[in-house]
């Protein structure tokens, strides 16, 4: 459960985005999105570097798969 | 492989390269998550929710072609009849770039029932995303997440695009949709 700090810190950024030019909240939306799935590319090339983690992203490619097939 | 580019994040680049494609076949709107990450909203998603109108097999098969060749592949199936399946049997698809199965994915359902054909006729693009993207309209995704999917981040992401749009925001509209939550979806959800 989140607690009351946290709606509050999303009603400050809106009123910042609300009020300021694109310009100025664009980039670090962007940043938080580019760098979320770049540590996730990241970590799925290090699993590729060795056997078990191959192994291992087999497996949660196969999960993934299965999980939207049912 | 430089996935997001100048003023698009990862996301963006996504959404705009797929919704090229999706405009050539079928009306659409995306909506929910990727509504409020439009608008600034700090916080990241893995699948983009779009909702197209129904359309007979061969439409469909022309724009699956489409998506093909432009580097988009379906998870679930190669075969455009599999995948049509789907969407026939109200289940939704899901996309993703060629070469990977991961995120980020556009998850495509067809139009289902008169909420979803009252959110295309009112399908709306807005220059604060600066994405040439139709998306549903600010009320209905409010009224989704304050009525349907209300988890803390759906509430989350409710506050924020109240806040974005406090002045233009049609109070009246929202409770009409919330009403036609309870009537078509929530009761059949019991």
């Amino acid at each position: 459960m989140r607690d009351k700090s946290h709606m509050e810190a999303v009603e400050r950024w809106a009123e910042f985005v609300r009020t300021h030019p694109r310009s100025e909240w664009k980039p670090a939306v962007d940043a938080l999105i580019n760098a979320t799935y770049e540590k996730a590319d990241e970590f799925y090339l290090r699993l590729e570097q060795t056997e078990k983690g191959r192994e291992i992203l087999k497996r949660l490619m196969e999960d993934r798969i299965s999980d939207i097939k049912h | 492989m430089e996935r997001g580019v100048g003023d698009r994040n990862i996301l963006d680049a996504f959404a705009i390269d797929f919704c090229k494609v999706l405009e050539r076949h079928a009306k659409y709107i995306v909506v929910s998550g990727f509504v409020a990450i439009s608008h600034g909203r700090r916080r990241t998603t893995e699948d983009i929710d779009t909702i197209i109108e129904k359309m007979p097999f061969e439409i469909f098969k022309k724009l699956h072609e489409d998506l093909d060749i432009n580097g988009f592949h379906c998870i679930q199936s190669s075969k455009v009849e599999d995948i049509y399946d789907y969407l026939e049997r109200k289940d939704s698809v899901r996309y993703v770039r060629k070469g990977t199965v991961l995120p980020p994915e556009m998850e495509i359902k067809f139009v289902k029932d008169e909420i979803d054909e009252i959110q295309m006729r009112t399908r709306k693009k807005f220059a604060l995303t600066g994405l040439d993207i139709w998306f549903s309209s600010i009320e209905f995704n409010i009224a989704f997440k304050e009525e349907l999917l209300k988890s803390p981040k759906d509430m989350e992401d409710a506050r924020h695009l109240r806040i974005i749009y406090k002045d233009e925001i049609d109070e009246h509209f929202i409770n009409e949709i919330k009403k036609m939550i309870r009537i078509l979806r929530l009761r059949n959800e019991r």
